[in-house]
């Protein structure tokens, strides 16, 4: 895991961090003298030399947090060593010696969380902010860790919590004398809600694009050269390539960055009736992998006499497909499609790679009217849940049901997305309703 | 005095709606009980509005009486108004309410009391507690200067101890009008290491009936067929007249008078330093924090049957005493009005709950039972709740049995005392139907069907009446089944459903979605010939309470069910058991907060845990991983 760098970071955690420093940083290089650590102020960085027993291994600078004033909330200390496997090594065996263990993957965040550094949503936004290797991924990683996220979810939780109050006023205080709530209002009020946690959810579809990268599936009838588009792009060998109609078997998929954008560039296996039983499967898997595409590159090849009659994607109206003309090098100004191109070549490639890349900033913003977009998978689906039991709420307003059934549809709203960020009591409800209004014989 | 037994299981301090629910409970179960009180005359006195239940205490009334309270039987015995609130609404938050003749309230109460052989009455106040060696309850000690030795105590002293009246700038000892503070009890438990904090509540001004002129008022008669409160009265109800009771409202005339008078408020002037209930604010409050209302609605409720008093229901208030006469002078009615009593603030000590088990018994002295005010409540419901619940669990203690905590998915009076216990009330504890989640299930119609077993089996219901209640079970289960098990055709259905301009039926259709039609009412459907031979229609066609069981269930069949489903998944949480001992300091990633929180109540699940004012979501999942490992 650990390659040649100039520097090595390694972070401790926990109470023992301090003490644990101080029994193997020294103030020397010739001889042990440790260092004060326990006089050290939190975020100061100090220089020294990391001792194991009487052996010198290696000149340090670490950076001293100290709890609760730090990332996970606990003592920290960050130890950058130079870089290179073996001196980390060293370094590790060293401070595993002294007490020290392995963080398990994502433990400092999870330490975080428990330590009520960040909420659930935030721990979450730390794994996709490392894992981002676009500008967009990272800005939307950015935006959940900051709590811009937490703070939409916070706001929806209110809008139910506002809306469940107009409700059990009815319930709890209906001898009060106080105006109630005419069935419309609600109902508009419901439809707003509504429409607020659609557009919230449908973000997710922009979300996950940005997060995880288009899926850009290459299709079309065998030995079109969909393998060396595939190729192209990736500028390398890594499909194989031939004249021999059904040479790529299974699909093939590696990630991409075209104009900031992340994309999943899958190779499909070309469609044609076969009774090869592995061509078969490849085929049936290539059909899965078009499904799944958010945009299916079409190619077909020009020396094909009837492109303009023909087509794959045979019901296609999503408009998701790209249609190209592969191999214009065999047959020189033949082609009148729109686009026709050679990978072989590589005229007109530019072409085609910012045709793709307009059409993924479409994706991404077409279903992006949030000003907050969600990029986790469990995030959505406590959305979606909201959604319907808000839903069924409209339902049971329209009908003319009991408050105390719509309530019981917009508490069940509130508990799905409290699981976002966390949970909310009848108190809060009460506590809004007291504020509100004039209750009280 | 003298000829008193010097020795009792059970001592219950204070004779209102917690302590007779506790002498009655635990005197039923077996022990002797001396009840303490300060004034003889003021047993299960109604110190603010002639009225028992209302929205969501009435609920708390009906599961009292299913668990074999007296409160319910009390109000039947003495009920001049009935209301069911809330009717135009779904069947879970129908709320019973009735208006009380206040003297006979009292007056029954005490027979209820005088009734039980194993409860003595003590006219005297109670200073101290006597303690064994080992800490546990040995007996009290009065002003009188007697000793009584028992093995419980039951504290529910309302707003007696250390209670201040408050009206303009008059200040007077006392925790109701006419009587006295209870000081040396409060006292005692501060030097005992509880640790007390102020409340404040209020009343309004009693007015004379015969001059006030009710023609300019609107009536707000009862409902036409009043319904009891218990299982146990059934015959002569209502026994007494009904009577009426009248809205008028307040002005901009009434309005300026009472603002004139805001410099000498308690409150505004800061010598009141209790928290008031919000629910339930003072006249001045209203105007103050709503100043855009024009006016406030003002219930006028005769407190009895021949009582010249009249309960000035919305206007609590402890403005100067001729303050608050001018202004309900400029009310519609009261032009001419006498007013026999002023408003008045009381400023009282209750004991935080986390000092306090969800079995109601102190953490700090085991035996010693807190209930009602005490803890911080609101109302004459809560109260009674809380004493039922003291009651039988002193008197499980001394038997040596498992103590009886209702859950939060089982009744009303589970979710009062967990809210209490967990959430430390800041203002007066009033319960509402919001405060249940699971209040599609707890209704209070079903009442005795949820809990009339414990009552039966801590013997405070009789065998006969809870049979009836079984038998009532298996027929609502049987009507259910058999609307879901057949079916019926258009020659059968569609006369009825066509006379209800309900849609007829194409083709058969099962009953059960017959009967969940909107148009469709049980007690005239079971009415048409069809059903005419079916010998299980005809039983159920005898009880009206029968066929509302079976209507409700019904037609919230779809919420019950996921009702049910998130009873189950709280059931879950509340059996992750956090053992006694528990260590919450040895878990450093609490919280300061949680920590503090968790330790001071120190609950018994994770369930509970989640539940405690600060302990935040994270704090209960670090709590949760480290109990399940």
């Amino acid at each position: 895991m650990v390659g040649e760098s100039g520097i090595t970071v390694i972070r401790l955690s926990g109470k023992d961090t301090f003490s644990l420093v101080s029994n193997c940083l020294s103030k020397s290089y010739n001889e042990f003298l440790p260092a004060d650590v326990d006089h050290y102020t939190s975020h100061t960085t100090h220089h020294g030399y990391l001792f194991s027993g009487a052996d010198f291994i290696d000149e340090v600078v670490v950076t001293f947090f100290k709890a609760p004033n730090s990332y996970t909330g606990e003592d920290v200390a960050e130890i950058s060593t130079h870089g290179g496997s073996y001196i980390y090594r060293k370094v590790s065996d060293l401070l595993m010696k002294l007490g020290a263990f392995h963080a398990e993957p994502g433990e400092f965040s999870k330490r975080a969380y428990l330590n009520g550094k960040m909420d659930l949503a935030q721990a979450e936004a730390v794994a996709d902010l490392i894992k981002a290797k676009t500008d967009q991924a990272n800005k939307l990683a950015l935006q959940q860790l900051t709590g811009k996220f937490s703070g939409k979810i916070k706001e929806l939780r209110e809008d139910l919590i506002n809306y469940c109050s107009l409700l059990e006023l009815e319930l709890d205080f209906s001898e009060e004398g106080i105006d109630l709530v005419e069935k419309d209002v609600l109902l508009e009020k419901v439809n707003k809600l509504i429409a607020k946690f659609q557009s919230l959810t449908q973000s997710y579809e922009s979300g996950k694009i940005i997060k995880n990268g288009v899926n850009l599936a290459i299709i079309g009838r065998p030995n079109v050269g969909k393998s060396s588009i595939f190729n192209y792009f990736l500028d390398e060998n890594r499909a194989i390539v031939s004249d021999i109609p059904g040479t790529t078997r299974d699909y093939l998929e590696e990630p991409l960055i075209m104009g900031g954008i992340q994309f999943n560039l899958v190779d499909t296996a070309g469609i044609r009736e076969t009774k090869d039983v592995i061509e078969k499967e490849g085929v049936r898997r290539s059909k899965v992998k078009i499904e799944e595409a958010d945009i299916v590159l079409e190619v077909d090849d020009v020396t094909n006499s009837n492109i303009a009659v023909e087509t794959f994607s045979e019901t296609d109206n999503s408009g998701k497909t790209i249609k190209v003309v592969n191999k214009i090098d065999l047959m020189p100004g033949k082609s009148n499609a729109a686009l026709a191109v050679s990978a072989k070549s590589g005229e007109k490639m530019d072409v085609l790679e910012r045709e793709i890349v307009t059409k993924a900033k479409e994706l991404i913003s077409k279903n992006n009217q949030s000003d907050v977009i969600i990029t986790n998978e469990r995030h959505r689906d406590c959305l979606l849940k909201s959604c319907e039991y808000l839903v069924n709420a409209r339902e049971q307003i329209e009908r003319g049901g009991g408050n105390e059934l719509i309530s019981f549809e917009i508490r069940a709203a509130m508990d799905s997305i409290s699981e976002i960020i966390g949970k909310t009591a009848n108190v809060d409800i009460l506590n809004n309703i007291f504020t509100k209004f004039c209750i009280g014989k | 005095m003298k000829q008193n037994t010097k020795h009792f299981d059970i001592i219950v301090v204070g004779a209102g709606h917690a302590g007779i629910e506790a002498a009655w409970t635990s005197s039923r179960m077996g022990c002797t009980v001396g009840m303490v009180t300060m004034d003889l005359d003021a047993i299960g006195r109604m110190s603010c509005n002639p009225a028992i239940g209302g929205t969501a205490k009435g609920h708390l009334v009906k599961e009292i009486d299913a668990l074999g309270g007296v409160m319910g039987r009390i109000a039947d015995d003495s009920e001049i108004q009935f209301r069911l609130l809330n009717k135009s609404k779904g069947p879970a938050i129908w709320s019973p309410r009735c208006q009380s003749d206040r003297d006979l309230y009292s007056k029954v109460a005490k027979e209820y009391i005088l009734s039980c052989p194993n409860i003595t009455l003590i006219q005297d106040t109670v200073d101290e507690l006597v303690r064994d060696s080992k800490g546990n309850i040995s007996g009290i000690k009065t002003s009188l200067g007697y000793k009584i030795s028992c093995k419980a105590v039951i504290i529910t002293s309302g707003t007696f101890l250390n209670a201040i009246m408050h009206m303009g700038h008059q200040q007077n000892e006392g925790g109701r009008f006419g009587e006295q503070s209870a000081k040396g009890l409060s006292n005692y438990l501060l030097n005992q290491g509880f640790k007390t904090a102020r409340l404040k509540t209020g009343t309004p001004p009693r007015l004379q009936l015969d001059t006030i002129d009710f023609s300019v008022t609107s009536e707000q008669p009862g409902d036409d067929n009043p319904t009891p409160f218990s299982v146990f009265t059934n015959g002569n109800f209502p026994a007494l007249p009904q009577i009426s009771c009248y809205l008028t409202y307040t002005n901009e005339d009434t309005h300026n008078i009472l603002r004139t008078g805001f410099d000498d408020s308690p409150m505004f002037t800061g010598r009141i330093t209790g928290a008031g209930p919000r629910y339930c604010p003072s006249i001045e409050d209203k105007i103050f924090r709503f100043a855009d209302k024009l006016r406030h609605q003002i219930f006028l409720e005769p407190e009895g049957i021949n009582s010249n008093v009249v309960y000035m229901n919305g206007f609590s208030s402890s403005l100067p005493e001729d303050i608050q006469y001018s202004a309900l002078k400029t009310i519609p009615g009261l032009e001419k009005v006498k007013m026999m009593r002023a408003g008045y603030a009381v400023e009282y000590d209750f004991l935080p709950t986390y000092q306090t088990n969800l079995t109601l018994e102190t953490k700090l002295i085991p035996g010693l039972y807190v209930a009602g005010q005490i803890n911080g409540t609101s109302g004459y419901e809560e109260a009674a709740a809380q004493g039922l619940i003291a009651g039988i669990n002193a008197a499980l203690k001394i038997k040596g049995e498992e103590p009886f905590i209702l859950k939060r998915s089982e009744a009303y009076i589970g979710v009062l005392i967990d809210d209490l216990i967990n959430k430390i009330p800041e203002e007066p504890y009033r319960i509402f139907t919001s405060c249940a989640e699971y209040r599609l299930i707890l209704r209070q119609d079903n009442a005795d069907r949820r809990l009339m077993k414990y009552g039966h089996k801590y013997g405070l219901i009789p065998d006969d009446i809870y049979s009836n209640t079984l038998a009532k079970e298996d027929l609502i289960k049987e009507g259910i089944n058999y609307f879901k098990s057949n079916f019926a055709g258009p020659k059968d259905m569609n006369e009825y459903l066509e006379s209800v301009n309900a849609s007829p039926l194409k083709q058969s259709d099962q009953l059960a979605q017959i009967v969940k039609r909107n148009e469709v009412k049980l007690s005239d459907f079971l009415a048409i010939p069809y059903f005419d031979e079916n010998a299980l229609i005809q039983k159920i066609r005898q009880s009206e309470i029968i066929m509302d069981q079976i209507e409700i269930e019904m037609r919230y069949e779809g919420y019950i069910v996921r009702q049910a489903e998130q009873v189950e998944a709280f059931n879950k949480m509340e059996s992750v058991e956090i053992p006694e001992k528990f260590d919450f300091n040895k878990i450093k990633s609490l919280s300061t907060e949680g920590r503090e929180k968790l330790n001071k109540v120190r609950p018994r699940s994770i369930g509970q845990a989640s539940r405690i004012a600060g302990v935040s979501p994270s704090d209960a999942s670090i709590l949760s991983i480290y109990i399940k490992g």
